[in-house]
């Protein structure tokens, strides 16, 4: 791809390549291979590369992202935000994900000039699937048409459509719809690749086991999940051959406490917990440069926590589970994955 | 299984062995079916009844059931029960626990002659205060208990028409309950009705628990060119019963001895088509009679006997009710 942002006519030529390229591996090896999978991938090829980042293959999408990514929910504004996406390009991040109206017009202007830098994914959260509204392919697409012409875009590299957290209550008929329209965009050159956030493992288990349509998965991780001992999801997700990025690995904010210099360090604890674990990419929302360069900080260092840093991020964790807010109680429900 | 009603704890038992006893393969050869089957393994064994293996239940049932839906009360039920037993018919459908309770009491002591399935469609997951296994559970011990029945044959729960609209939540709790009744004995085979194909073909694909579904299935069905049912029936190996083969009555008009004919071509029809198990609703002895004479004649319908179908058929969809308007959709299954 030559790191050239693709126009849409381009992409969809690729796509057709893609996986051929792929199958035949290349020469040149990343310093990145700290990394996972084992298989060697030409670093050239890869979205903003920066040695000092880990880089992870996105499931069947193919795309190489980086090993922490640009989470959407954060309170800064558009200066803000366009100072945080140039430090995280300076890290080597290449991945930024928006899942509202307000963040996909912010995060597509924070990145004017530069969109070639970044894997860019949206969702129009108020207008999807969770508003009785928004459950048919129709008025998906009409929305997605909408927001891209809103952000100036041409097409989106993910489509993540946001559903119910409890994504069960979803009706069937709901889920064939959702997966059309997604399927549609695909096709109409529109998103490069489609998925869906939810808060449901059962769900999500059967979502991709279904239709396998789906490219990528959205859904909490914290320092507390781990593989659980049945039904665990990891299988079904390496099976499919699904893309998972992890939501709200700090717990929404609850794994911090008044002392900075602690936070940064439970941060980096937590990513280093996460990457470790090997299974969902952690997206967090970061509010300053600072946290840029901390997440940044913690892919350098070991991911295996010694003994010590395991007990001080089990105090930390447990302290997240009591000042958890009651409107993110449902963040236990993911201690098994 | 000899034709003596199993007790609870007989069938739990039996029904590990099934596996073993059909896949041996026994001597004798019945009807149409192209495996060998021991007819005196078939209640209500009559040479001149048709019986079909009902998918992964590895129950033969006869080519024509007995549906709930009819005017027939007390004596009249009695005799009409009485005479679908006389012909070899060994399967009875009830949708709620009022024809329920009216095909035991028309049972009496013949109650091991046939398979009785059950539902209570106004407690099941059409009404949302029923859409948990543990309610679900609860619904059927009371028809049982109503009932007098220790199990039943076959619990079919009785979903929404356009099922898709039911979520993935209520989708599992429904099969946990049928899972559930299943292991406590007090059913010996699971299933679930509905009218909506695409929902069908998930529910089957999606739950291996699934052993018999029930759809409307007419004159004017037949296989979808593409996305039919009938290949994931198969392939899941699921039983399927057709109701409605007379498009609610809409096939017939005044005349008697037309009515008789056109119902025979109808059950030849879908018997021909080798799917469903025909379960029609059936208001006297002389319609009993006249399944039976349908089983005798052939499967395949002549030219002069199509185009007779044809026209009764086309003249159904012009008489079908408001209320009826969807079986319209289940021309391509």
């Amino acid at each position: 791809m030559d790191n050239n942002r693709v126009t849409r006519r381009q992409f969809m030529r690729n796509s057709a390549v893609a996986a051929a390229g792929v199958a035949v591996g290349l020469g040149a090896i990343g310093q990145s291979n700290k990394a996972v999978g084992g298989s060697i991938v030409n670093t050239s090829r890869i979205l903003n590369y920066n040695p000092n980042m880990e880089y992870r293959r996105l499931g069947k999408t193919n795309l190489m992202v980086s090993a922490v990514c640009l989470g959407g929910h954060s309170r800064s504004n558009q200066q803000e935000r366009t100072e945080i996406v140039s430090r995280c390009i300076d890290a080597g991040i290449n991945y930024v994900d928006s899942c509202t109206r307000g963040e996909v017009i912010r995060d597509a202007k924070a990145l004017k000039g530069r969109r070639e830098k970044m894997y860019m994914a949206l969702s129009h959260c108020g207008n999807e699937i969770r508003f009785e509204n928004f459950r048919t392919s129709k008025k998906l697409l009409e929305v997605l048409d909408g927001l891209l012409k809103e952000s100036n875009q041409e097409f989106t590299d993910l489509w993540r459509i946001t559903c119910y957290e409890p994504g069960g209550r979803h009706s069937f008929n709901t889920a064939c719809e959702t997966v059309e329209a997604l399927e549609k965009a695909k096709k109409q050159g529109k998103a490069r690749f489609i998925g869906f956030s939810t808060h449901d493992r059962r769900w999500i288990k059967f979502m991709i086991e279904y239709f396998p349509q789906v490219d990528v998965v959205c859904f909490p991780f914290t320092t507390m999940s781990k593989r659980a001992q049945t039904d665990s999801l990891f299988p079904a997700l390496k099976k499919c051959d699904v893309g998972a990025f992890g939501i709200k690995p700090f717990a929404a904010g609850s794994l911090f406490r008044d002392d900075r210099e602690e936070n940064y360090k439970r941060a980096r604890l937590a990513i280093r917990y996460i990457l470790h674990s090997n299974t969902v990419i952690p997206i967090p929302g970061l509010n300053s440069v600072q946290h840029v360069d901390n997440v940044a900080k913690a892919v350098m260092e070991r991911r295996k926590l010694d003994v010590r840093e395991t007990a001080e991020l089990q105090n930390a964790a447990k302290q997240a589970w009591a000042k958890l807010p009651p409107h993110y109680k449902w963040l236990r429900n993911w201690e098994y994955v | 299984m000899q034709n003596k009603q199993v007790t609870r704890r007989q069938f739990m038992r039996d029904s590990a062995m099934a596996a073993a006893s059909v896949a041996v393969g026994l001597g004798a050869v019945a009807g149409q079916s192209t495996q060998a089957v021991q007819t005196s393994k078939i209640l209500n064994y009559n040479s001149n009844m048709e019986y079909r293996r009902l998918g992964k239940t590895d129950l033969m049932v006869s080519a024509v059931g007995l549906g709930g839906h009819s005017g027939a009360r007390g004596e009249q039920r009695r005799d009409i029960v009485s005479r679908c037993i006389d012909i070899g018919i060994n399967f009875i459908d009830s949708t709620y626990s009022g024809e329920l309770q009216r095909d035991v009491r028309a049972l009496g002591k013949n109650r091991n002659k046939v398979y009785l399935a059950l539902s209570e469609t106004g407690r099941e997951p059409r009404n949302p205060d029923y859409r948990t296994a543990k309610k679900l559970l609860e619904v059927l011990d009371n028809s049982l208990r109503g009932s007098k029945l220790e199990y039943t044959d076959l619990w079919r729960i009785t979903v929404y028409e356009p099922g898709g609209r039911h979520t993935f939540n209520t989708s599992c709790e429904v099969v946990e309950a049928l899972d559930k009744a299943k292991k406590q004995g007090k059913t010996r085979c699971t299933g679930i009705a509905s009218h909506d194909r695409r929902w069908f073909k998930f529910m089957i694909e999606y739950f291996p628990e699934l052993e018999v579904v029930l759809f409307p299935f007419t004159t004017m069905s037949k296989r979808a060119q593409t996305d039919s049912l009938f290949p994931a029936l198969k392939k899941r190996d699921v039983g399927a019963f057709g109701i409605k083969p007379f498009a609610a009555g809409s096939l017939f008009r005044g005349d008697l001895k037309e009515n008789d004919q056109r119902a025979r071509l109808a059950i030849r029809y879908i018997l021909h088509s080798d799917t469903v198990i025909p379960i029609p609703g059936i208001n006297n002895v002389q319609q009993v009679d006249n399944l039976a004479r349908a089983i005798k004649e052939r499967r395949q319908l002549d030219l002069k006997e199509k185009a007779e179908l044809q026209n009764a058929s086309k003249q159904a969809w012009t008489q079908l009710p408001p209320r009826y308007q969807w079986l319209r959709n289940w021309e391509y299954v």
